[in-house]
Formats: structure tokens, sequence, C-alpha cells
């Protein structure tokens, strides 16, 4: 016994001791976003820090759970969701400062296959339709986002009832949990079709996944693909958090984000 | 990505959580196995919980008992504390979810000690502390044992209740399995190997530690009567 209480004392020292100690007194701003753009902002976080003059740090996760723990008053200054919804009801409750929404970016869905994918090459939604419809009902499945969960996959329900295609793909149909998943499906093989967002494409490894077909905006109706971004009200730095969605709105970020295969409004 | 940071994030956050489950669950397993608790069921389903629960759920029950709305998140932010963001938030929603493991072993393992040696002790003139010192917890070591390797390892692997009170901040609350989730995500397989290698070492090592003290606690046990 004593010595596992030994060990327990040493093991409790190193992780106190590992314990990063206390950072001056810079300001800090939190900018919650949508797990979409981990990797496009974390390449921007050291020159936005340069800009603002303050610290970064982003908290990454689903839209929906960003916005619980910003509605339970967790210390968010900046919001930068990938569903309008999302940030539509935080400003219902006043939770967003007003006027700072700023609808930076959109996004695509597309349709992809495996390396040997061949591209659809199609001018009017006519065209499309029937060369889509004939892909479709060849497939054995095609895999989704789950259209409970996860946007790609609402938005890929939604394009799909545009074309009239719904009906064919309704029984086979691989709901994943998130759009990455859906690009592993397609990308390992266990799907020959999916549909994920243009940007996902663009993270796979290349010669992985094809990109056979792009739904147009139309396709989605009154909803089209969003990613807004606002100051949160309860924000204690929030000239640092305007800052902040200028630097978002730069030419620095407007390149980063047109790399990463996003559209700018 | 920095990889260091996540891998020493999750071993402080891991081995302080266990230290509290331990510290604990083993004396609410003591309180429920040596007395008559009013009310028993009640409390331990409500200990219990955790394990039933989605993760999301409890963090998401956490995070409203802890956030500013609710009266503890008052009481803290009166004090100056913010809890939501910080590594300590992700101690507390691993030690949430591991009490269960810790308490449920414990208690078995307690309630498993020959009363009769118990009460050997008792007609030498042993005081209740004592009693419990000498006689009961060496005899529950191994059962002990095995709820904190669960502990730890229940702690090491916690997502989805870290994510929400904790937050998935890169170099600040981003712990292994967080990390592990971002690098799959984002197609990095270099860096979601790593991570992958360091957690299999990682349980490996705690297997390893258990069942060298498992083995020790065993030998003390037979040698226990002659002293």
């Amino acid at each position: 016994m004593k010595s596992l209480a030994g060990v327990l004392a040493v093991s409790v020292a190193v992780a106190f001791g590992s314990a990063p100690c206390a950072v001056g007194q810079q300001t800090e701003i939190v900018v919650s976003a949508a797990a979409s753009l981990t990797d496009v902002l974390g390449s921007l976080s050291s020159q936005a820090e340069r800009v603002i003059g303050a610290k970064v740090l982003f908290n990454f996760g689903g839209s929906g759970a960003l916005r619980r723990q910003i509605e339970e008053g967790a210390p968010v200054d900046v919001f930068f969701s990938a569903s309008t919804e999302d940030v539509e009801a935080l400003e219902a409750k006043g939770l967003l400062v007003a006027g700072s929404r700023n609808d930076l970016l959109s996004n695509t869905v597309v349709l992809i296959g495996g390396p040997q994918a061949s591209p659809i090459d199609a001018t009017t939604m006519a065209n499309a339709t029937d060369a889509l419809r004939a892909l479709l009902s060849g497939a054995s499945v095609l895999a989704i986002g789950n259209p409970d969960t996860v946007p790609a996959g609402r938005y890929a329900v939604r394009a799909l009832t545009t074309y009239g295609l719904f009906s064919i793909v309704k029984s086979k149909l691989a709901l994943a949990g998130n759009v990455r998943e859906v690009l592993q499906y397609v990308q390992n093989g266990s799907a020959p079709l999916g549909i994920v967002f243009a940007t996902d494409v663009l993270a796979a490894p290349p010669g992985t996944v094809r990109q056979i077909y792009s739904f147009p905006e139309s396709s989605l109706g009154d909803h089209p693909i969003l990613y807004p971004v606002a100051v949160v009200s309860a924000s204690k730095h929030k000239d640092e958090a305007m800052k902040m969605i200028e630097f978002l709105q730069g030419n620095a970020a407007r390149e980063a984000f047109r790399a990463a295969g996003f559209i700018l409004k | 990505m920095n990889l260091l940071s996540p891998i020493l994030l999750s071993l402080r956050v891991a081995v302080l959580a266990t230290a509290l489950t331990l510290a604990i669950g083993l004396g609410l397993a003591r309180l429920f196995a040596s007395r008559t608790v009013p009310l028993r069921r009640i409390w331990e389903s409500l200990i219990l919980l955790p394990m039933v629960f989605p993760p999301t759920i409890t963090g998401y029950l956490l995070l409203v008992v802890l956030g500013k709305r609710s009266p503890v998140g008052t009481l803290l932010s009166q004090l100056g504390l913010s809890v939501i963001f910080t590594w300590g938030a992700a101690v507390i929603a691993s030690f949430v979810v591991s009490l269960p493991l810790m308490f449920q072993n414990c208690k078995a393992a307690l309630l498993g000690v020959d009363r009769q040696l118990e009460d050997a002790g008792r007609t030498l003139g042993l005081r209740e502390s004592r009693v419990f010192l000498r006689i009961t917890l060496p005899l529950a070591t191994p059962g002990i044992l095995g709820g904190t390797a669960l502990s730890f390892a229940r702690a090491l692997g916690e997502f989805g209740a870290t994510l929400m009170v904790a937050g998935n901040i890169p170099g600040r609350t981003q712990t292994i399995p967080l990390a592990l989730y971002a690098a799959v995500e984002g197609g990095h397989r270099v860096e979601a190997n790593i991570l992958l290698a360091v957690t299999v070492v990682l349980s490996f090592a705690v297997v390893a530690v258990v069942s060298i003290y498992e083995r020790r606690g065993s030998g003390s046990r037979r040698v226990a009567p002659r002293r």
C-alpha cells in the first residue's frame, strides 16, 4: 500500500509539474468555429494574432454543440458557424452582437466517386439529371451524412429532391455520422458514390476520390450553404473580436479560404 | 499539429481525475458498504447515471450545471472562477464519467472482505479506522486497483463530455482523443497514427502496473495472518 501511495504521489506531482505556468496578462479571445474550418483557421492563427494583437484560441466542434456552449455562458468571443440555423437561434436570444454578423463563406455539395469515376459534363440541369439518374440507378450504395444531424446530408437530400432523384436512392443510402465519414467510405471503396462538400474533396489524399458532379446553388432552394461569423454579446473583448472578423474578411484569409475550396461571399 | 501538448494534457487530466475518483469513489464505497444510508438505491443510481448516459449528454448536463446561468456557475463566477473551457473542466468531465467504475469496483471489493477477519481485529482492540486501514483496505486492494485501472482508462479515453465542457481548443484543452478525432477528420494520417500508438502504449503501461501490484497484493495477503 505504501508504495502504491508513493506511485500516486509521484504521478500527481508529475501532473502538476507539467501544468502550464500562467501566461502574462495578454488578451485572449476564443473563437468557436465549425469543425470543417479546423485546417484553414489553424493555418491562419499566428497571422491573426499578429494583426489583432491578441492571442487567438480556436474551439472546434459541431455548430450545434458550439451553440449550446454559448447559450450556457461559455467564454466565447467569436462564433464562426457552418449553419445559419444555429446563428439565428442565438440572434433570437440576443446572444450575438446585433449587426456583427457576416455571412462570410459558402460551399457546394458534390457527388464523388472512386479514382476511376468520370465527371458528368452537363451544361443544363436536364442533361445532368439524365446522367445522374443513370449513375445512381446503377450504383449499389450512396453514402451521405445522416440528414437529421449532418448539414451536408441535409443539403444532399435537398439537392437530390430538387432533381427528382431522391426516390431512386432512398433505399440504398448509407448514412454516416459526419461528412468526413462519407469521404472515408468512398476513399476506401466501401461506397461507390457519396455526397460531400467541395472542401472535403480537397482534404482527401490526392488520387483517392474524384468529383463527379457539383450541385448548383439553385438546387438547394431557399437554404444556401452559408458560414456566418458574429461577435458574441457576452464577450469581454469585443474590439479584438471585431478585429478578428475584419481579419477573416481580409485578403490573407480570403486567399486561404479560396485555396481550401470555400466560395467567398 | 503539435502532438506533445495533447499527450501531456491527457496524462495530467487522467492522473488527476483518477486520483480524485480514487479518493471520492473509495470514500463513497466505504460509506455505502459499511452502513445503511437512507435512500441508498437513489444515491447509487445517481452515481451510476453517467455510465448509462451517452457522454455527450453527461457533458451537456455538466455544461448546464457549471454554466453561468446555474446557481453553481453563478457562485463560481462570483469567486472569479470560470471552469468552462479550462483543462480543469476536462478533469471534472473525466471524474464524473469514471466515478461509477471506481465506485462499483471499490464497493464490491469492500463487501468481499471477510467480516470475521474485521471482527477478529475488533476483538483485539483495534479502533474502526485501524480496522479499515490495516485489515479491510489491504484485503480489498486488488479490487480497488482494478477500479483504478478502469477509471484511468476511461478518463484517458474521455471524449464526449470533455468536448462539451472543456471545448476542443488546440494547445489548451485538446486531449489525445480530441486531437485524434481532429487528425482523422482532417485526413492527417501520420499524426493520427502517432496518437493512436501513444494511446496503445499508455494502455499497456496501465495494465502492466496494475498486474504488478495485483501480484504483490495477493502476496501480502498470504503473509498477512502471520503478522
